[in-house]
């Protein structure tokens, strides 16, 4: 052992590229580096490893429920069975599920550890002292402020901290909507930022910034594809989602949207449009029952009442002339 | 080491910049910097251990302000020169010719010296180790000793005293705190699972869990 004397001296009188060259020169001069290893390197890391492979692990545990089995047991060897070029040589990958109550995130508190055998060499921010800092926490508020991801209460966050041998990647759930596209389609919706934790897919949607304007882009995506009110109660539980949800998280309604939708696509329906509203009429339901805004009780009352023609609705139309039954009407619900 | 590196639930730092480049490198020293990384692991002068903590080494106010590949460029020359490889007044000569626009890199082809390397940087992170029975099993409930080593460790300061729960034993791998210091020594790593007002008190958000992995050694039985 050699002490560098003046080591801290030497750092801050030059600059980063200037310490760099001149190791670079030093290492070839003694043989350790040469011109093409260099050159190989970076292209390796610019090039051939990167979040496409952890895209196409996570696309066929979608597809695949043996395989999801297998990756969730024991990643490196669900990876080394897989017809990608993962570097399970040098690192052990564990996958860890997202689902509907729970939301898993991936940190390195002490440096940098990712699984880069999957994803590439990190991002920037995530290398930072802001990131790896609040991420073990406050990882609610971090990802609400930082990466618009806005996690119900209620959903568990488990926060993976690396610190060396085992690298943590996310499995995000397969985003609603997608049941017909093929494997290599879905492989193109997964983002790295999903595969970190800080993003969720819930949309289905993902971009090559990470998906965080994919994001920001999912209500209106949903708005374009929302098919035109087929019956008057459509667009009625329509305007009362909007309503409802004007002062809660729109995500929190649009989850439960998309989870509804989806349970109710499993089997073939022969009329897509009355599908897609009674599953928003559910999750409207489910919505106003578990944010405690109404009574299960006498919503199911209610309901059987207009089932048995025993109610209609024109006591609560303003200016309604079969109105005010029972007195409500005028100065209500505004 | 008790250093700056060991942020976990640290306040302070202000908002994270995501803003995304699109580059793994953003100039061209810092994949120079990665290759010199592979080189110095690659050809065993230096393990993976040791250079996490030639990073942490760096005086507090040098890791919080210079660059991420900054940190490295410093922690991986000043290996080269501890471990004999380079010469640290040819090093400084030669810096000093470039920052003054006076030197070119040299130009050399060796087909053969990637494939070597790439075999070092595997053994470099092999940590698989063999070893007697693991103390704890799943689902045991252990406390994070209060060591406080003087070197380097992988256990963050902010699990330290705090009870988890065994979430799983990962086999035996090789200990950083010994390898870091050029003592081999390989223990059961475990995956402990906390929860959050063990590790945060009164701020905590119940709805969370964080799991680190941690060997053996920085753990005992839980008491509570």
């Amino acid at each position: 052992m050699t002490e560098f004397e003046g080591f801290e001296a030497y750092t801050r009188e030059y600059d980063p590229e200037a310490r760099a060259r001149a190791l670079q020169s030093l290492l070839i001069e003694e043989g350790l580096l040469s011109t093409d290893t260099v050159d190989e390197v970076i292209a390796t890391y610019e090039e051939e490893i990167g979040p496409l492979t952890g895209a196409r692990v996570v696309a066929r545990a979608w597809t695949d429920e043996s395989f999801r089995e297998r990756l969730l047991a024991d990643g490196t060897a669900a990876l080394e069975a897989m017809d990608v070029d993962v570097d399970t040589e040098t690192m052990e990958v564990e996958f860890v599920a997202n689902d509907e109550d729970t939301h898993n995130l991936v940190v390195c508190t002490l440096c940098s550890c990712y699984p880069w055998a999957v994803l590439g060499l990190p991002p920037t921010w995530y290398k930072t002292p802001e990131y790896r800092s609040r991420a073990v926490r406050d990882p609610r508020g971090l990802l609400r402020e930082e990466f618009e991801l806005d996690l119900a209460g209620d959903v568990e966050i488990q926060v993976f901290d690396s610190t060396s041998e085992l690298r943590y990647a996310v499995l995000p759930q397969r985003p609603p909507g997608t049941g017909d596209h093929s494997e290599a389609e879905l492989v193109e919706l997964v983002s790295r930022d999903s595969m970190i934790g800080v993003d969720r897919l819930a949309g289905g949607t993902a971009a090559a910034d990470g998906g965080r304007a994919a994001e920001r882009d999912r209500l209106a995506d949903l708005e374009r594809d929302r098919p035109a009110f087929e019956a008057p109660w459509q667009a009625r539980a329509f305007a009362l989602a909007v309503a409802l949800t004007e002062d809660t998280p729109w995500e929190r309604f649009q989850r439960r949207l998309v989870s509804e939708v989806d349970d109710d696509s499993t089997a073939p329906d022969p009329d897509p449009e009355a599908a897609y509203y009674r599953g928003w009429l559910r999750a409207l339901e489910r919505f106003v029952i578990e944010g405690e805004l109404l009574d299960g009780a006498a919503v199911a009352d209610r309901v059987a009442e207009f089932q048995a023609g025993d109610r209609t609705a024109h006591e609560f139309v303003d200016g309604d002339p079969h109105g005010h039954a029972d007195g409500h009407g005028h100065d209500h619900a505004h | 080491m008790d250093g700056v590196h060991d942020v976990g639930g640290m306040d302070g730092f202000g908002p994270v910049d995501t803003a995304e480049t699109g580059d793994t490198f953003h100039e061209e020293w810092e994949g120079v910097t990665y290759a010199a990384f592979v080189a110095g692991l690659g050809s065993g002068t230096f393990g993976i251990d040791a250079f996490r903590h030639s990073i942490e080494r760096l005086p507090p106010a040098d890791y919080l302000t210079a660059s991420y590949y900054d940190r490295w460029v410093r922690a991986i020359a000043r290996l080269f020169v501890e471990r004999g490889v380079l010469d640290s007044t040819a090093l400084r000569q030669r810096t000093a010719a470039f920052a003054a626009g006076e030197a070119t890199v040299p130009e050399r082809d060796d087909p053969e010296l990637l494939g070597e390397l790439a075999a070092g940087v595997v053994e470099a992170y092999d940590s698989d180790g063999d070893g007697g029975e693991p103390r704890f099993a799943e689902g045991d409930r252990v406390a994070v000793r209060n060591h406080n080593p003087a070197g380097h460790t992988r256990c963050p300061g902010y699990v330290r005293r705090a009870e988890g729960v065994v979430r799983t034993c990962r086999g035996h791998h090789t200990l950083p705190d010994a390898a870091a210091h050029g003592e081999e020594r390989t223990e059961p790593l475990y995956n402990v699972r906390f929860d959050p007002e063990e590790l945060w008190g009164e701020r905590a958000d119940r709805a969370t869990a964080v799991s680190v992995d941690l060997w053996e050694s920085y753990l005992s039985p839980a008491q509570r």
